[in-house]
């Protein structure tokens, strides 16, 4: 379809033009010749008026005096009248009077029109009728009939005049407005050819020419200046990606270096991430996860618990003497049994339970959703009864037991960290009940726990306040009869809990590392005390002090030794240290090199409870002692149980075959004496002479050579 | 258009039948019925009469100082009751009145005079002249005794003839409509 849309726009404003031209003046046509038409009209009516006027008033005589002849010569002037096509006079009796029609026309005269007094336009004629009145007097009619043709050709006329004038303006218009429009349109065609220029080649560096004010010269100059923006953006992108691409290049050969080296580690660094992030959850000996993974399944399972209103349970273990396995037997042998255990604490549980591994000897099991506190107790005592089947390791059939404490949620704890806490107390309780059992947690034990705490402050303000006291009790040489030496005990006398034995504070002065300075207080009291008796003149007397386990597992125990040495003025060869075969045991290599230097210094090293543990003659031999001590355990029921006397025959012959002297503690009768002094076991301690007793009083036994004892020394 | 309706018999015939039907209808009636023409001729007369009065101008001062314009008729009145529909009319601005004369004495009190038949036309003629009365009679000699209008019969039709000198002397001016009407004009240049 033809759309006006699509013609150029000088075309769009030329026609714009024209056709207003057109309207305009068509309208003002049609109104001049309706105004002339109109006027035209009245002329028309006028002269027929006028006509009729005149042929009344020469008519009027006639009428009146019914001469038809003389009315009908009143007519004759019409000849002349080229429009007139008829006319007529009646009488007041209606009756034609006289007529007149144009000749060559075929036209009747009218009846006489009673309404008289009008004029009718009939299109092609025009009819008048009017009275003939002669003073004041009607006395007939007048009749005219006029064409129109003068008032057509008229018409006509105007019409031509119209028309040429139309033409004439269409003309001038058409030429003006191609004149003109050139105006609006030459600066837009600039603008499109510039546009199109600039979108087809890309050059931005094109500006349109134009200097108007109006708003195409706005236009032209808003649009130079965008071009200005492009071509600045233009240059600007392709600096830009100039540089991009370079570097892109530069990186690429950088990239494909960097990827050839990365594609050769990547498989490596794969495996070692996943290898890293194995090892940071799992135990390297046993594979078991290890704490950290362990407490993040606690975590999420209390969580669960927490969420289904279900118990779970953690089981605290701890493998009994495994220490000492380790030590004898050696770490490989250790690390085999490890990973033995660790297997079958594996089979005891179910698959949702997590055995780990928390260091040394230690492990935990997490049980899950367990229906109540006798799920945990049942595979605590099949793990119990699982170990006891020996284990083989390198031809050594090894028998292992292990405590386990055992803390349910929520009952025993609704976190992690109390719920481990409270299964490693329970733990040590099993320890303390005699191993190889499981205990539950009970609140009790926090108790236990609580006491130990309140104990740990007390055993600080002990030191403070000299509630700390050393009491000395007696060795005897039975075959001299005299006391040759006296062994240092400590005692603690609470101002309101009373005695508290050592076996209750030690080891927590050994936890809260307390005994360092216990231990040198011990050392540098027992050691000033000596001094004092030798001044008094029993120079011969010998002072036996107990190492700990903690202080022969620190550094430095020696140089405190020293100190207390030099600082009491005592002669090395007048002290002893006294060491439990256990504490010895706990890290031998170490406790090697203290004694070695202990007696390189001159002091002796007596083996304390010689005969309780499990160690093996060959690591009693490194160990540099002088003395060994039958514990008061096998004391007890001698000479009664031939097993015990078997025992300490055994331990006897052995000290005697080892070349070390012997002394034995706990003897409380005479029978047990005997047995000693039969088996030629000259140094005795216990009860039998005297029990522990504080200086002053060792003094006056020292004096009277007399003991408090059953049996007297004989002179 | 109330042509149609209004349109008498006649109209419908060719015009040539027209006119010697009018011929007829006119002329038979006088021929055959006497004194019925009679008495529509003087109809006619008598409306003459007052027409003539109309296309006459009378000297200012002769209607001036009256009211009434006299319509005189002497000797044998011919035109009966007819003549008394002009009683009343308006002529020059003065009420039309008939009068019947008895006696000459009473003419020149007249504007207009109708001569009879039996009336001695000489004497009134004599007691009028330059006086500004009309005088109009059918007498054949009329305007030749000195009277200013004649009626005459043409072809059946009142006509009439004026005496322009008769007219002048009695101080008359006749218009040219009405002498333009008139079979002749004597005294006129």
């Amino acid at each position: 379809m033809w759309s006006l849309r699509n013609i150029p726009i000088r075309r769009k404003l030329t026609l714009l033009v024209v056709v207003i031209s057109s309207v305009s003046l068509l309208l003002a046509s049609i109104a001049y010749i309706t105004s002339d038409r109109i006027n035209t009209q009245q002329t028309v009516s006028d002269n027929l008026g006028t006509m009729a006027a005149i042929i009344a008033a020469n008519s009027s005589a006639a009428l009146l005096f019914s001469d038809p002849v003389a009315a009908q010569e009143t007519l004759g002037f019409l000849t002349s009248q080229q429009h007139i096509q008829a006319a007529a006079i009646y009488g007041m009796d209606e009756m034609e009077f006289a007529s007149y029609i144009k000749p060559g026309l075929k036209l009747e005269i009218p009846a006489i029109h009673l309404q008289a007094e009008n004029i009718l336009f009939w299109g092609d004629y025009v009819e008048l009728f009017t009275y003939i009145v002669y003073e004041g007097e009607q006395i007939g009619f007048v009749y005219l009939r006029s064409d129109m043709e003068a008032v057509h050709e008229r018409l006509i006329w105007f019409l031509g005049i119209v028309a040429l004038i139309l033409l004439a303006s269409l003309l001038v218009t058409v030429v003006l407005s191609a004149q003109l429009q050139h105006i609006i349109t030459d600066p837009l065609l600039r603008l499109s050819a510039i546009a199109r220029q600039v979108s087809t080649e890309k050059n931005y560096a094109v500006r349109v020419i134009g200097d108007g004010k109006d708003e195409l010269g706005n236009l032209i100059t808003d649009f130079n200046t965008m071009l200005d923006e492009i071509q600045s953006r233009d240059n600007e992108l392709r600096e830009n990606r100039l540089k991009l691409e370079e570097r892109v290049a530069r990186r690429t050969r950088e990239l494909e270096i960097a990827n050839e080296q990365l594609a050769l580690s990547k498989e490596q660094a794969e495996s070692v991430a996943s290898r890293m992030e194995y090892h940071a959850h799992h135990d390297a000996l046993t594979g078991l996860p290890n704490r950290i993974l362990l407490n993040d399944r606690i975590t999420s399972e209390l969580a669960h618990a927490r969420r289904q209103q279900t118990n779970a349970a953690l089981l605290f273990l701890d493998l009994d003497r495994f220490k000492i396995i380790n030590d004898s037997l050696g770490h490989a042998i250790g690390d085999q049994l490890l990973r033995a255990i660790s297997r079958r604490l594996n089979k005891c549980v179910r698959d949702e339970d997590t055995v780990a591994r928390l260091g040394g000897d230690e492990f935990m099991i997490l049980l899950p959703r367990i229906s109540g506190s006798a799920d945990a107790g049942r595979i605590a005592k099949k793990i119990i009864e699982r170990l006891v089947d020996p284990i083989s390791c390198n031809g050594h059939v090894l028998h292992i037991t292990t405590s386990i404490g055992i803390s349910i949620y929520p009952y025993d704890g609704t976190d992690a960290e109390t719920l481990i806490k409270h299964a490693d107390i329970s733990m040590y309780r099993a320890k303390e009940l005699g191993r190889n059992k499981a205990v539950y947690y009970t609140a009790e034990m926090n108790a236990g726990s609580r006491k130990q705490l309140a104990m740990e402050t007390s055993l600080r303000k002990a030191l403070e306040k000299n509630q700390l006291k050393l009491f000395y009790q007696p060795k005897v040489d039975i075959s001299r009869n005299m006391i040759i030496g006296v062994e240092a005990l400590l005692r603690w006398q609470h101002p309101t809990m009373g005695f508290i034995s050592p076996l209750e504070f030690i080891p927590v002065a050994e936890d809260t590392g307390l005994i360092v300075p216990i231990g040198e207080w011990v050392l540098h009291t027992a050691f000033r005390q000596l001094k004092q008796w030798h001044n008094a003149g029993y120079g011969s007397l010998t002072l036996a002090v107990n190492l700990s386990s903690a202080q022969l597992s620190r550094p430095g125990v020696e140089e405190v030794v020293e100190q207390a040495l030099r600082e009491s003025g005592v002669d090395a060869g007048m002290t002893e240290l006294e060491v439990t075969e256990n504490v010895a045991m706990e890290n031998i290599d170490s406790a090697i090199l203290i004694l070695e230097k202990l007696k390189h210094m001159g002091v002796s090293i007596a083996m304390d409870d010689f005969g309780t543990g499990y160690s093996s003659l060959s690591y009693l031999s490194r160990l540099p002692f002088d003395t060994v001590k039958i514990d008061r355990s096998f004391v007890h029921k001698i000479p009664d149980s031939t097993e015990d006397v078997t025992i300490v025959e055994a331990i006897i012959a052995m000290a005697q075959s080892l070349k070390l002297s012997l002394i034995v503690e706990g003897v409380e009768n005479a029978r047990q004496l005997n047995f000693f002094r039969q088996h030629g076991v000259n140094l005795v301690q216990g009860y039998l002479f005297s029990k522990p007793v504080e200086a002053s009083e060792l003094l006056k036994m020292l004096e009277s050579q007399t003991l408090p004892g059953t049996v007297n020394l004989v002179k | 258009m109330t042509t149609a309706n209004d349109m008498p018999l006649l109209h419908g015939l060719p015009r040539i039948v027209r006119c010697l039907l009018a011929t007829l209808l006119l002329s038979a009636p006088a021929l055959a019925l006497a004194d019925e023409s009679q008495i529509s001729e003087y109809r006619v007369k008598s409306a003459f009469l007052y027409n003539f009065s109309r296309f006459v101008t009378w000297p200012d001062a002769t209607l001036q100082d009256r009211t009434e314009f006299s319509l005189c008729v002497m000797g044998t009145d011919p035109f009966g009751a007819q003549l008394d529909k002009l009683t009343g009319k308006t002529v020059h601005n003065n009420t039309l009145v008939v009068r019947r004369l008895k006696s000459l004495a009473m003419v020149d009190d007249c504007q207009l005079v109708y001569i009879g038949e039996d009336t001695t036309r000489a004497d009134v003629l004599l007691l009028v002249r330059e006086q500004p009365v009309l005088t109009v009679s059918d007498a054949a000699d009329f305007i030749e005794q000195g009277g200013i209008i004649q009626f005459k019969l043409v072809q059946n039709k009142v006509r009439f003839r004026i005496n322009m000198d008769a007219a002048n002397t009695a101080g008359l001016r006749i218009s040219s409509k009405l002498l333009s009407l008139a079979t002749s004009v004597t005294g006129r240049d």
